[in-house]
């Protein structure tokens, strides 16, 4: 029997150095890569940090640490050791031997080599990988698509063995995880917080979409409320991410795709944007409930055409 | 400057009779008034661009009737696994997403700003 376990252990030891050879990047997708302070890292003979965004998630809803631990903008968090283990602030915050283990193992999180750039993953893998494919058509073993490729890449085991719902690419869908409970993260580290603290809302938000044949979106806010609090969308530190008055958020599909609006977490940590019919899932002139707030749509302003596309515009 | 050149001897060739080619961009604007309420203008079809991808009967037929006209192409199409966004192809994993709208459409901008 004991031969069986060796023959077993060796098969998973040489798949998993298999694997790691055969994808360029350890992460997951809406991991974040925390290098900013890259040469500090280097004299202290440590990698670059790789923080594990779903295994948090798995444990913990966004409010948690968002925006009363750390900012909802990679790259505005300052996280030093010094801060970490004296003051006990950001990662300090709950690594402190009493919500989870102390920062003693420094290889637990300085676990990616260094090389990427900093910020959520997809946009590491973006510059690394995805770039050379630009001007191409991506294929089955190389697809364009930087969420299809963390998807079909490396991928905890723990993750994968986890059974959590998969999306149209691959990529946990959290929403469908918490809606059939297969995860129940916890919403605050506060022994004493009664369940009626927790701030959730349930109304619907429907944003007619301006062109004519494009499905209208249905906004969710209960789910969105589960995972965050108001004032992490509405009362944002930088600056609110959407007014709290329908009709004042002047939103654009064209601005989304450049990482304003919804993109603030989507397409970076929660489901990317790509998946259109996650979104715009209300044909358009179907009833709605009576409580729903019908998203005031301004007048259509006149235009005129301007940067017409060239025809080097054009990438595949 | 020098992406606006590229770009003029790129039209040129692709415009020009010595390269024999058949089918040059294609300006679908048949429901320009649908796109104008989006902020958008017509879209500019490089259909050369994807000859040199793909072969006509990769595309024609079965995704799109190769005539003019034939094919009424809409967002909800798209983003349905139909037309641009048939398997393969811009709802894929294979080409790029269709929500970088301006990458076909021609961006308008407001002239008075309320």
């Amino acid at each position: 029997m004991i031969h069986i376990a060796t023959i077993i252990k060796n098969t998973v030891l040489v798949l998993a150095v298999a694997l790691s050879i055969a994808t360029p990047l350890h992460a997951e997708y809406g991991d974040i890569i925390l290098n900013s302070k890259a040469s500090s890292m280097r004299d202290a003979e440590v990698d670059d940090v790789l923080f594990p965004h779903w295994f948090h998630r798995i444990r913990y809803r966004c409010s948690v640490c968002h925006e009363q631990i750390f900012k909802l903008k990679a790259g505005s968090n300052d996280i030093s050791m010094a801060s970490m283990t004296e003051n006990e602030v950001a990662c300090g915050k709950c690594h402190n031997g009493l919500v989870a283990w102390e920062p003693l193992e420094c290889d637990r999180c300085h676990s990616l080599e260094p090389g990427w750039e900093p910020g959520p993953i997809q946009h590491a893998l973006q510059k690394e990988t995805i770039d050379p494919l630009i001007g191409k058509v991506g294929t089955r073993t190389k697809p364009y698509s930087k969420f299809m490729e963390i998807a079909s890449g490396w991928h905890p085991l723990a993750l994968t063995a986890s059974g959590l719902p998969l999306d149209k690419y691959g990529l946990v869908n959290w929403a469908q995880a918490v809606r059939s409970k297969i995860v129940d993260p916890l919403w605050t580290l506060d022994q004493n917080a009664k369940p009626e603290d927790y701030q959730s809302r349930n109304t619907k938000i429907l944003f007619k979409a301006k062109g004519d044949f494009m499905p209208d979106v249905l906004f969710p806010h209960d789910i969105h409320s589960f995972w965050l609090q108001c004032k992490i969308c509405h009362e944002t530190k930088d600056g609110a991410i959407f007014l709290e008055k329908a009709g004042a958020n002047r939103m654009s599909m064209r601005e989304i795709g450049q990482g304003r609006w919804c993109a603030r977490c989507h397409d970076k940590v929660a489901f990317p944007i790509s998946d259109c019919q996650r979104c715009h899932n209300h044909p358009k002139d179907s009833p709605v409930d009576k409580d729903t707030i019908i998203r005031i749509i301004e007048e259509a302003p006149s235009h005129v055409p301007v940067n017409r596309v060239v025809v080097d515009d054009y990438q595949f | 400057m020098i992406r606006v050149s590229i770009a003029g001897i790129l039209c040129w060739l692709i415009a020009s009779p010595a390269f024999g080619i058949d089918v040059i961009d294609m300006v679908l604007d048949s429901k320009v008034a649908s796109m104008n309420k989006a902020g958008l203008g017509p879209v500019t079809y490089p259909h050369k661009l994807h000859e040199q991808i793909y072969k006509c009967e990769d595309c024609h037929p079965s995704i799109f009737i190769d005539k003019r006209g034939a094919n009424d192409i809409d967002m909800q199409k798209n983003i349905s696994d139909q037309a641009c966004g048939a398997p393969g192809c811009h709802n894929s994993a294979y080409a790029f997403p269709l929500y970088f709208c301006d990458k076909c459409h021609t961006v308008l901008e407001p002239t008075d700003e309320k």
